[in-house]
């Protein structure tokens, strides 16, 4: 077991942050932690890493308790903060040589180190120029490489696509993807489904401080009761209509927000039931002008866990 | 331990270097404001006040007494009637007259009450420099006088010629020379420009300093700091290493701009053994205001406008800007509870007497106790986390 979470309970004053949390990774797994903003995925991850210290429970690392060995966990660590968490008027060599030695590498095997991440995150020829002067994709690239420098058993990457494009977003995916199937543990935390589905084997969904779902992304959809969402586009929508449309066997929850003319309805059999759904519909005067069905998915079943989206 | 001290170190140092900006504000200011100031306060030749002399007695003692004026060589001397010269000073033409009263010799020798009178513009603000020299002279007058008539009915010779042989006595060299050793004439012994030069470095270096460890609320901000705590590195060799590398930028700067300084205004720095102590106390305390500045504000940015304000308004209060002799006496006391103060008083020490590692045991001694109370405020004031 390369990592392991016991009871992990952190709190600032009266505010618990994080609450009764466990989990376990192993060696070579990608490991996702889902949940939306101040959902205490950072206060988590800061805590994994030593950075704050905890008020009960205990993380171990290899066997080793944080508590006790911070500096050795750490060494076996490397951790890309969600900021860019970098020099902006020194160069991307230097910054890397920087953080290099700051877990030990020193002389040609440093310099080595930073011609190898220097080619890994793609950015050779930009080696000698500024961090100010790159795009933010690859600033983001960068504060990647400087958490690979010395090699790190685990790598932990907090939001590492926060407010870049989808051709950089897909660059990092791209890059961690590889980073996981070299044999790197990964810890993946993300308030975005898609990425997290895309690169994790497990998945840990975090509200409020707590770990309300863990398990693999097909463990976690089989949970789902109403698992499907069946989108309707209508006009004229009426409360009795969608009082009948809530009373179709195998519907389970609608959502339907004041003056938009959108109708979400989370049902089992969503294939089957579909034709009734529409039905009733145009029975009570509302008139559907498109239908959409969504497989059960992480948003979903946060959503039936939570009652909130992600991105609420 | 020591590779990743230095490592932060040499990197902090690396990085100060690598701003454009730096290099004004660690060296061109300072330069800058040296010459500016220096220049001023130096005030090039000075500016004579023109005098007339009305000398109504035209006698021999009455001539004396204006080649004593005139050898005192702290006004420009002009000649003419009384009438000329009130037109003359209603006209400003001249700062003002001196009035040697007819009977001036006779009143002398008789020991009688002497009226010698100078007027002057009301804005004149002179005028007690003049009294004084006016005075002084004809004390030193009278003497002579006194000596000479006494010698004359002692031996029977014409007073006149005993005067004369006395006031040309006078003037050749006693070859006694005086000095006077107060703290008044150490600060005009001193030149401006080397004042200015010393008081202009330590201000810049303290700015200098300021925006050095404003780097670590900086890094807070951009989580760089964040990610130094994420690395196997103890805090204490964190902070040993910001530490050293604020010391070595302050040293760079002091250094380049103590060489510089040399060369370009000719100043005299003194004991180089005593300016390192010195200077090394001088940059410890900084450090010290700059992380204790730094442990009461959020951002760097704060900590820049607080810090500067304080650094400017303590410099002027110190005499970073003026000679405090030209403030009241009560800011002069003040002055003394700044690192400032002390910093020059032991500078002008080694630059203007020449004085050794002893002479300054004073100044480094309270420069350490400003360094202790600070840093150790300072450094409890960073948090980790």
């Amino acid at each position: 077991m390369m990592l392991e979470v016991k009871h992990l309970m952190k709190s600032y004053g009266k505010r618990q942050i994080v609450k009764d949390v466990s989990f376990t990774i192993n060696k070579g797994e990608s490991f996702g932690l889902l949940g939306p903003n101040g959902a205490g995925k950072s206060t988590l991850i800061s805590t994994i890493c030593g950075l704050i210290s905890y008020d009960q429970g205990e993380v171990y690392v290899n066997n080793q308790s944080i508590k006790k060995f911070p500096l050795v966990i750490k060494q076996k660590i490397g951790i890309v903060p969600q900021e860019i968490a970098l020099y902006p008027t020194m160069s991307a060599k230097d910054n890397l040589m920087f953080w290099g030695k700051m877990y030990g590498l020193k002389g040609a095997k440093a310099s080595k180190r930073v011609n190898e991440v220097l080619e890994f995150v793609d950015l050779k020829d930009r080696a000698k120029d500024r961090i100010e002067t790159f795009s933010g994709g690859m600033k983001r690239r960068i504060n990647i490489g400087a958490a690979l420098m010395h090699e790190p058993e685990i790598l932990i990457m907090d939001e590492p696509t926060v407010g870049i494009d989808p051709q950089s977003r897909n660059h990092i995916l791209e890059t961690v993807k590889k980073l996981n199937e070299s044999g790197k543990t990964i810890i993946y935390t993300s308030h975005y489904m898609e990425e997290v589905e895309y690169l994790c084997d497990r998945i840990g969904i975090i509200d409020n401080g707590e770990v309300i779902a863990l398990g693999t992304q097909k463990e976690l959809c089989n949970r789902l009761a109403g698992g499907s969402v069946v989108h309707l586009d209508v006009e004229n929508k009426t409360e009795q209509g969608i009082d009948s449309i809530n009373e179709i066997k195998n519907v389970k929850h609608i959502v339907s927000k004041q003056n938009e003319t959108k109708l979400e309805i989370y049902v089992n059999e969503a294939h089957e039931t579909m034709g009734e759904i529409v039905t009733t519909a145009v029975n009570h005067g509302i008139k559907v002008l498109a239908v959409e069905v969504q497989e059960p998915n992480l948003e979903s079943l946060f959503l039936q866990l939570t009652g909130r989206t992600l991105r609420d | 331990m020591i590779r990743k001290i230095a490592t932060v170190a040499m990197f902090e140092l690396k990085r100060i270097f690598k701003k454009p900006q730096s290099y004004i504000i660690m060296f061109g200011m300072p330069l800058l404001f040296t010459l500016i100031f220096g220049s001023l306060l130096s005030g090039g030749e000075q500016v004579k006040p023109t005098i007339t002399i009305v000398n109504n007695d035209n006698s021999t003692l009455a001539n004396n007494y204006i080649d004593e004026i005139q050898a005192k060589d702290v006004m420009k001397l002009n000649f003419t009637d009384e009438d000329r010269a009130a037109s003359d000073l209603s006209d400003h033409k001249i700062t003002g007259y001196i009035l040697i009263e007819k009977g001036f010799e006779k009143h002398l020798l008789n020991e009688e009450k002497l009226n010698i009178m100078f007027k002057h513009s009301p804005e004149y603000n002179g005028a007690v420099m003049i009294k004084q020299v006016l005075h002084n002279s004809l004390q030193k007058i009278m003497i002579s006088t006194k000596a000479s008539t006494v010698y004359s009915s002692l031996t029977g010779d014409s007073w006149e010629g005993i005067n004369t042989k006395i006031s040309n006595e006078l003037k050749t060299s006693s070859g006694l020379k005086t000095e006077m050793i107060t703290k008044n004439s150490e600060m005009a012994g001193m030149q401006n420009m080397s004042a200015r030069s010393a008081g202009f470095t330590i201000m810049f270096v303290m700015m200098a300093m300021l925006s050095s460890t404003g780097v670590i609320l900086e890094a807070k901000q951009t989580g760089v700091w964040y990610r130094l705590m994420a690395t196997p590195t103890s805090r204490l060799e964190l902070l040993l290493g910001y530490l050293l590398g604020f010391f070595l930028i302050g040293w760079v700067q002091f250094g380049i701009l103590m060489a510089v300084s040399t060369i370009i205004f000719n100043i005299t720095w003194g004991n180089i053994v005593a300016n390192i102590i010195l200077i090394s106390a001088l940059l410890i305390c900084t450090i010290g205001i700059s992380l204790f500045i730094a442990g009461f504000v959020k951002t760097s940015e704060q900590q820049a406008v607080f810090g500067n304000l304080v650094i400017i308004s303590t410099c002027m209060l110190a005499g970073v800007y003026w000679p405090l002799e030209i403030v009241p006496n009560f800011m002069q006391e003040v002055a003394r509870f700044v690192p400032q103060f002390w910093a020059l008083e032991g500078l002008m020490e080694l630059m203007v007497r020449g004085g050794s590692i002893i002479d300054i045991v004073e100044p480094i001694g309270i420069l350490l106790a400003f360094a202790i109370v600070f840093l150790g405020v300072g450094i409890t004031r960073v948090r980790f986390d």
